[in-house]
């Protein structure tokens, strides 16, 4: 579903990515953890396009967001290609970044409706959606009206609107308190056991034990440790995962 | 002789001051019909990655920020004929131009304010949707960026007003000159008073259409 192969980026000095490679398969649920600064988020950021890497290769459904070319640097198609390419990947971001304009409802339909779906079945897919994450009851209020946890829940039913082969999530529960947390994540492993795709950045430990199928460690750059959760986060973890797991809170 | 002396007197007065009316109407309209969409452009091209045109952009807001808009209105009627060959030297057309070019300048950095207070979220947000940069812009900056810009931008469309007295430095018969020539001629100072209650309604118009406008946009915050 998606390949990532040794990307590198860097923001002014501080290199964020120093040849990172990853891979999704189709039905696969991927938790990336790390310490903050690590580049994680920096990581997803490239792979939904928010930002460009300088060197190496994503390929998205086995189409080339961009390509290493000869000297090893990273080519990106026009635009218009790029969005083609990113079309079946969803975002939900740690901020919501709702539109605080529109309706709870309208933010699910609006492109949906720019996609060139007729506006009642873009409304039917919303309303299943919102019923789904358990929202029916906000259809027409406006995002300012919704507390955190239901706002993260509107987001993630935002981005489900259009279908998404691939679904990933920007540290979803960072901006929520322990509660909303919890609603957030209900949701979360409600699409896990669905066998949707999903990429996580997460800093919950116990949820990325419980949901994934692989756990991503993520440090200064690289990739530490990688592998199913009962062995990378299991008793015979590697030194860099119980360093991290000591210095972050269970 | 007060314009008061007799109902004649004062129905004269107030003739000349509403025909002057008219005219300060036309040019505040025509100012707001192409100044406001012209910041807009101004705004883009301030807001241009490609260097050189922002630094022109920048330039022309400079000069327009910050010569005196009276100066402004003498440069373009003295220049506009010897520009566009032909052209009879209209000074009603040579204020409208001016008045336009200056104003666009000042709402293009109103526009650029508002615009650049967005969250960048937004962008980000549309942009994993699908998107394009124009719907982006459209649907989703533009609507929430004229929010925030309604009370500067009524600060602007108030000062208009008042400022369309500037016209009167080229001879347009504008509501302030209507009123400087009925007091000159009858020797006192009220029609000045009579005109400055004018200006004072047609803001009060402006005022209340600002506040409707900002109740009309308070559903979201």
């Amino acid at each position: 579903m998606l390949r990532a192969e040794n990307l590198y980026k860097r923001f002014d000095d501080l290199a964020v990515l120093n040849g990172v490679s990853l891979s999704v398969t189709r039905g696969e649920v991927v938790a990336i953890l790390g310490a903050s600064g690590g580049g994680k988020s920096t990581l997803l950021r490239c792979l939904t396009g928010l930002e460009r890497v300088e060197r190496g290769g994503i390929a998205i459904g086995g189409r080339a967001l961009c390509a290493a070319g000869p000297d090893g640097r990273a080519v990106y198609p026009h635009e218009k290609i790029m969005r083609q390419v990113l079309r079946p990947v969803g975002l939900v971001f740690q901020g919501f970044n709702l539109f605080p304009h529109f309706s709870v409802l309208r933010n699910l339909t609006e492109a949906q409706v720019l996609l060139g779906r007729p506006q009642r079945d873009a409304r039917e897919k919303a309303l299943a959606l919102l019923h789904k994450v358990g929202l029916s009851d906000k259809a027409d209020q406006y995002p300012y009206q919704l507390s955190g946890g239901q706002s993260q829940r509107v987001a993630i039913a935002r981005a489900l609107a259009l279908d998404p082969d691939l679904l990933c999530f920007d540290e979803p529960t960072s901006a929520l308190d322990p509660r909303l947390t919890q609603e957030v994540l209900g949701v979360i492993r409600a699409l896990a056991a669905e066998r949707r795709t999903m990429l996580v950045v997460t800093h919950e430990v116990q949820f990325a034990r419980e949901v994934s199928d692989r756990v991503i460690l993520m440090q200064d750059g690289v990739v530490l440790d990688e592998g199913t959760p009962d062995v990378v986060l299991g008793k015979d973890a590697s030194l860099a995962m119980r360093s991290f797991l000591g210095a972050e809170p269970q | 002789m007060s314009p008061f002396a007799s109902p004649a007197a004062l129905g004269n007065l107030l003739a000349q001051l509403l025909d002057g009316s008219l005219t300060t109407l036309r040019i505040f309209a025509w100012t707001l019909v192409l100044s406001l969409p012209l910041g807009l452009i101004v705004a883009l091209g301030r807001l241009s990655r490609r260097r050189w045109l922002a630094g022109l952009v920048s330039f022309y807001i400079l000069i327009m920020r910050g010569t005196p808009l009276m100066l402004q209105i003498i440069t373009v009627h003295f220049i506009l004929p010897g520009i566009i060959p032909g052209m009879r030297i209209d000074r009603f057309v040579s204020t409208i131009v001016a008045f336009a070019l200056n104003y666009a300048a000042y709402f293009a950095e109103i526009y650029r304010g508002g615009i650049q207070s967005i969250p960048v979220g937004q962008a980000e947000a549309a942009r994993v949707l699908g998107f394009t940069r124009a719907q982006t812009f459209l649907r989703i900056i533009l609507p929430q960026t004229l929010k925030r810009i309604l009370q500067p931008v009524s600060n602007e469309v108030i000062t208009l007003v008042k400022d369309t007295s500037l016209a009167t430095v080229i001879a347009v018969g504008e509501l302030f000159r209507a009123a400087k020539n009925e007091s000159s001629r009858t020797a006192s100072i009220e029609p000045l008073f009579i005109a400055g209650v004018f200006y004072l309604l047609m803001n009060l118009v402006v005022t209340c259409f600002f506040h409707w406008s900002e109740k009309r946009l308070s559903y979201y915050q």
